[in-house]
């Protein structure tokens, strides 16, 4: 399957009118990889089937889920989770409200109510994403097994000093891991795109590597509804190779290195 | 300077040395972006990258997702992420799944710079232990671009040449040496 560049612009001005997400705005060869992905993975084989696509719910969820990028692994760059324990260590004992605005597997999620765990913090979570089935997914507390091996080792080297085995339980046959029942008790999950939200008042904002796949203006205006979004002192993550593009005065670096950003005031 | 606008490289097991050298031997006057997606482990985020600039006459940095690529830099993917060339005369990087096992993958950011740079790009093939960059250095010679594998007889790991020269066939093979000093005379 071939998609033209008139093909990309159309499905992601339809997209957007029916999602209400502004895929028209993403970047054009991510959305030109990703369309073909998920349309590969739906067996769509001509661009002209997205009206119908569109028009069947199941298929319209099945679209929103192959369009986000899921995350690698559990504990992805070790450094930024050690990084941030030290950012918040002055915030123990009093409640941290924490937003993902766009989730888009487990792994994010389970690393950081491991992460708030393991290191004592009291918190609240709000979830934002765009897909349903990320977040049924998110909800059943199952790990891909695949990734086993690599979460361990990048959960060893966050130098918590607890086991994440506390955490995350394995089966006799070694085919499934299971985040512990429980762990997600302090977390509300919503199905809507970020941008789509009203301003809330955060401490910690999470959104690592999802801003790679928007092009530069709604790069923009994505980092203006996080910082916009944070309260006095709050902190953004971003990927480490991501900046925030956007020219204010109204953040600046706490950490460059783990891509780390605190609202000024 | 020939016409070209970029020098597109891939390598893997064994190709650390090579880049190396090669940079090490560039003239000063080289100014062509020289663009390198190398295999690399994804939890060691530090260190290629100040060992190749100990050596290197031309700097070497790791982009950030949508930064520009100028003349006379030396721009390395970053561990875990795929890097691609865009139209705009940008870097992207991404998440995405693996491909050929690997993250980055040089056939993404070989092919990438294919369509981008289409017959102005120079696209180099190194030692490497599995056949990617093999489909991405024939996008290149498809569309126009120069095409160079290392000789598998001068390789550490051959796989990754063999793989190139199986399913397409290069302007030049040549050896490490061979590769600066045409790179030098453009």
């Amino acid at each position: 399957m071939v998609l033209t560049i008139n093909d990309i612009r159309n499905i992601s001005a339809k997209m957007s009118e029916a999602l209400k997400i502004d895929y028209t705005n993403f970047n054009t060869s991510f959305l030109r990889r990703r369309l073909l992905y998920s349309f590969d993975k739906m067996l769509v084989h001509k661009a002209s089937e997205i009206d119908a696509v569109l028009a069947d719910k199941q298929k319209t969820d099945a679209l929103l889920y192959h369009m986000l990028v899921a995350g690698t692994e559990m504990f992805r760059d070790p450094g930024f989770w050690r990084s941030l324990n030290k950012q918040l260590s002055s915030r123990k004992g009093t409640q941290i409200r924490i937003w993902l605005p766009e989730l888009t597997n487990c792994y994010e999620l389970y690393s950081l109510v491991i992460f708030l765990e393991a290191n004592g913090y009291d918190a609240i979570i709000t979830v934002n994403s765009s897909s349903q089935k990320v977040i049924d997914e998110v909800k059943s507390l199952q790990i891909p097994i695949a990734t086993d091996e690599l979460n361990r080792s990048n959960f060893e080297r966050t130098e918590f000093n607890t086991n994440y085995s506390d955490y995350v339980e394995i089966n006799e046959e070694k085919t499934q891991t299971t985040l512990r029942y429980g762990m997600l008790n302090k977390v509300t999950f919503k199905n809507r795109w970020f941008m789509n939200e009203l301003p809330g008042k955060y401490d910690l904002i999470i959104m690592r590597n999802v801003l790679l796949a928007y092009n530069k203006p709604l790069h923009e205006r994505a980092v203006g509804v996080l910082v916009g979004s944070l309260d006095s002192k709050g902190l953004l993550a971003l990927g480490i190779k991501e900046l925030p593009l956007l020219k204010t005065t109204m953040f600046s670096a706490i950490d460059a290195t783990e891509s780390i950003y605190g609202r000024m005031n | 300077m020939s016409d070209y606008k970029a020098v597109v490289i891939g390598g893997s097991a064994g190709s650390f040395a090579v880049v190396l050298k090669m940079l090490a031997n560039l003239k000063p006057t080289f100014d062509l972006p020289i663009i390198i997606c190398m295999h690399r482990l994804k939890h060691i985020r530090s260190g290629l990258v100040e060992s190749l600039n100990v050596k290197s006459s031309k700097e070497v940095i790791e982009p950030y997702d949508k930064q520009r690529i100028e003349k006379g830099l030396i721009y390395l993917a970053p561990s875990n992420y795929h890097m691609f060339i865009e139209f705009d005369g940008t870097i992207s990087l991404s998440t995405e799944d693996m491909n050929n096992q690997s993250r980055p993958s040089i056939d993404y950011t070989l092919s990438s710079a294919a369509d981008a740079y289409r017959d102005k790009c120079i696209g180099i093939i190194l030692t490497g232990a599995n056949k990617d960059g093999a489909k991405g250095l024939k996008d290149i010679s498809d569309k126009g671009g120069f095409t160079i594998v290392q000789d598998p007889k001068t390789a550490d790991v051959p796989t990754m040449p063999k793989a190139a020269l199986e399913v397409m066939k290069p302007n030049l093979i040549l050896s490490p040496e061979q590769i600066t000093d045409y790179l030098n005379k453009l």
